[in-house]
């Protein structure tokens, strides 16, 4: 009696455990999401959570069998210390196994070590400086760089008959890296840079740099600000003062994004800027993409280059969790994508082998007033940059 | 004329036009710091309140830019009377940490409500074609819109001063701050003029934050962000004084323009450098009171 009763146990036991081992395929993945969900910048983080939240309704919160989990932590403004403590929450007690985020370049740099010493895959959806990537090997991109759009950007003005330009930065890491790029590339297309003026973070009263644009007297200004009140401030400042009536175009990147232009007014009109995504694109991919994204969050909202790389992300890491079949496996993870290519919103986009940077469109575009209200209007398309740091200086690169 | 004198007086006048900028949305902290004695740390939370409001009197309602700006001012000035009556009563009865401390827990509250209302957009009042542009005289030029607010500043400066010095209602007013128990006596609404002062203080800011706009635009934490620029100019001015506000700012203003100019390398630390020099040298401030 009791020999039959140790042999149910045992079946039924085994059985479990098979039922156990088979459920486990279709278990919960979880992500980690940081992003500025507060403060003066928290615009970037309801855009993450936006376009994640349209990939998660599109795709029914499912990879194959796998159900994904989104954890969202606020890094709360540029605050390295804080994101890293938060990273490591996230990977270590809450068990993820991918993480995704980063809007300031410090509170990326400062998720390296967490990201190297448990091996987790971090898809970075922003931070402009190209060194970033180098950091780990972990790391991928799918913002873009300030590298990116600014070689385009002096290329086409170049094109375009420019010869003479001042650059106007901000003064910190990106702008820098902004700098570099402008100047070395218009050198290169046989320009010359009359002035470089760097502006502090903060500044709102722009007179004086202005000031010193005029006294040297170019065809042209590139400038980078981040974006919010200094790069608003100074296309605003830039009209006011009449530089334009003055015989000097403004060329820019980020700084005329759709969610700025009602604060910038009709001084935004006619600048021309380089960015590798426009919501008035007119592919059949991002026609699709405007409508979902109005569908879910109201007729007057357009989608930004940070919703666009945050649903860009979950695809990419849809494809980690596919090659992976929904295991921890962050090497796999990272050989799944390098190369991997598909069409997104914002054109055809790849990612490159080498450096784990997305590889993607760049349109020069100008504001103009769309449907009444305004917007940028892509007006010409470098196709497939290549991040142009990684290969403009592969012996820093390499170290 | 040579270059570089022309791009010295266009410096100048926009210095001088951001100083008074500087004056105006500080003038009504001196105000109630002044003649109140309160130490009121959500003075540019109400500068930013005049500001949402001149800018959804001009988007919501449709009204004209002078129109609304005037809204703006008077809501403004509604606003901190309902306040006054209510929440600063207590204010007023606490000791210096308790004021700061009510005061600046009121900006933060204003703030994340500013945020709830408007987002975090930033937002700029569109301002009439009359006053835009620039007016060139030969090799220098100026901006209309400063010459303006420069304009509009100086107004306020001379109505102030006016006010208190020339009017029944400013003896009242020093009568009530210098005695308020003997002001009661000869029959001074003492509570009442605290009020209207109180008053009129955040219409100066409302004022100051709704003109001040195309260089320090709107945004959610405009109360918190530019509380430091408030808190120098009356520092370095002298607490409480009119005249000192209105040489800080312009001091100020035009150091801080100048200095971004000539010093880039220092660029943003000109002003505080100027305010650690201005208080080392005068510790009341440049008129305040030993």
């Amino acid at each position: 009696m009791m020999k039959r009763h140790l042999w149910l146990a045992v079946a039924l036991a085994s059985v479990c455990q098979f039922t156990a081992v088979s459920a486990a395929r279709a278990e919960e993945i979880k992500i980690g999401v940081l992003g500025l969900f507060s403060g003066s910048a928290s615009w970037w983080g309801t855009e993450y959570r936006r376009g994640i939240n349209l990939w998660l309704e599109q795709n029914k919160n499912k990879v194959g069998d796998d159900t994904l989990v989104i954890l969202e932590r606020d890094e709360g403004g540029v605050n390295p210390q804080r994101t890293r403590q938060l990273a490591q929450e996230l990977v270590v007690r809450d068990q993820v196994q991918y993480l995704f985020g980063g809007s300031f370049t410090p509170n990326v740099l400062a998720m390296a070590d967490v990201v190297n010493q448990t091996k987790t895959p971090l898809v970075i959806g922003n931070s402009g400086t190209s060194s970033v990537t180098l950091k780990s090997p972990y790391f991928v991109r799918t913002g873009f760089t300030q590298w990116t759009v600014s070689v385009p950007l002096v290329e086409y003005a170049a094109k375009k008959g420019v010869k003479n330009a001042a650059i106007v930065v901000a003064d910190f890491a990106t702008g820098y890296d902004a700098i570099d790029a402008y100047s070395e590339t218009f050198k290169k297309a046989g320009g010359k840079v009359a002035v470089e003026v760097k502006v502090p973070l903060g500044t709102t009263d722009f007179s004086s740099y202005l000031q010193r644009v005029r006294d040297a007297k170019p065809d042209a200004v590139f400038m980078f600000m981040p974006v919010g009140p200094m790069s608003a401030g100074f296309v605003k400042a830039f009209k006011e003062r009449e530089l334009d009536k003055a015989g000097i175009q403004l060329f820019a990147t980020t700084e005329t994004m759709e969610s700025d232009l009602p604060a910038i007014g009709d001084s935004a009109l006619g600048t021309i800027t380089a960015l590798h995504y426009s919501p008035f694109l007119t592919t059949p991919e991002n026609t699709a993409f405007v409508k979902a994204y109005k569908a879910k969050y109201g007729p007057g909202a357009l989608p930004s280059i940070a919703s666009v790389s945050a649903y860009d992300s979950m695809t990419l890491i849809a494809q980690m969790i596919k090659a992976t079949k929904g295991k921890k496996d962050a090497e796999k993870a990272i050989a799944a994508v390098k190369g991997y290519s598909w069409v997104s919103a914002r054109g055809p986009v790849s990612i490159d082998p080498k450096t784990r940077e997305i590889v993607q469109n760049v349109y020069i575009r100008r504001v103009e007033t769309i449907d009444g209200k305004l917007g940028n209007k892509p007006i010409d398309t470098y196709k497939s940059v290549v991040e142009p740091w990684h290969v403009g200086h592969p012996q820093v690169a390499a170290k | 004329m040579t270059q570089s004198l022309a791009t010295f007086l266009s410096l100048s006048i926009d210095g001088v036009a951001y100083g008074m900028l500087l004056f105006l949305i500080s003038v009504g902290l001196t105000v109630t710091l002044g003649v109140m004695r309160v130490v009121n740390l959500a003075h540019s939370a109400f500068a930013m309140i005049g500001g949402y409001f001149t800018l959804w009197a001009m988007q919501r309602a449709g009204l004209d830019f002078f129109v609304a700006l005037l809204v703006g001012v008077i809501g403004t000035m509604v606003l901190g009377a309902v306040l006054e009556r209510t929440l600063y009563r207590w204010v007023y009865t606490a000791n210096g940490l308790g004021q700061l401390l009510m005061t600046i827990g009121l900006a933060f509250i204003i703030c994340a409500i500013a945020k709830h209302l408007a987002g975090t957009e930033l937002q700029t009042i569109p301002v009439p074609q009359g006053l835009r542009g620039t007016w060139d005289f030969g090799a220098f030029s100026v901006s209309v819109y400063r010459i303006f607010a420069l304009v509009c500043s100086a107004v306020v400066a001379f109505g102030i001063w006016l006010g208190l010095e020339r009017t029944p209602f400013g003896a009242k007013l020093r009568a009530a701050v210098d005695n308020p128990r003997m002001a009661r006596c000869v029959g001074i609404n003492v509570p009442v003029v605290f009020s209207i002062t109180f008053a009129i203080g955040c219409g100066l800011s409302g004022l100051g934050g709704a003109l001040s706009s195309q260089i320090l635009p709107l945004e959610p934490y405009y109360g918190l962000k530019y509380l430091v620029l408030v808190l120098i100019v009356v520092a370095a001015g002298g607490l409480g004084s009119l005249r000192g506000s209105l040489y800080a700012g312009l001091l100020l203003g035009l150091i801080d323009t100048l200095g971004r100019y000539y010093v880039p390398a220092l660029g943003a630390f000109m002003i505080y450098l100027a305010v650690l020099a201005i208080l080392l040298i005068r510790p009341q401030g440049l008129v305040g009171r030993a």
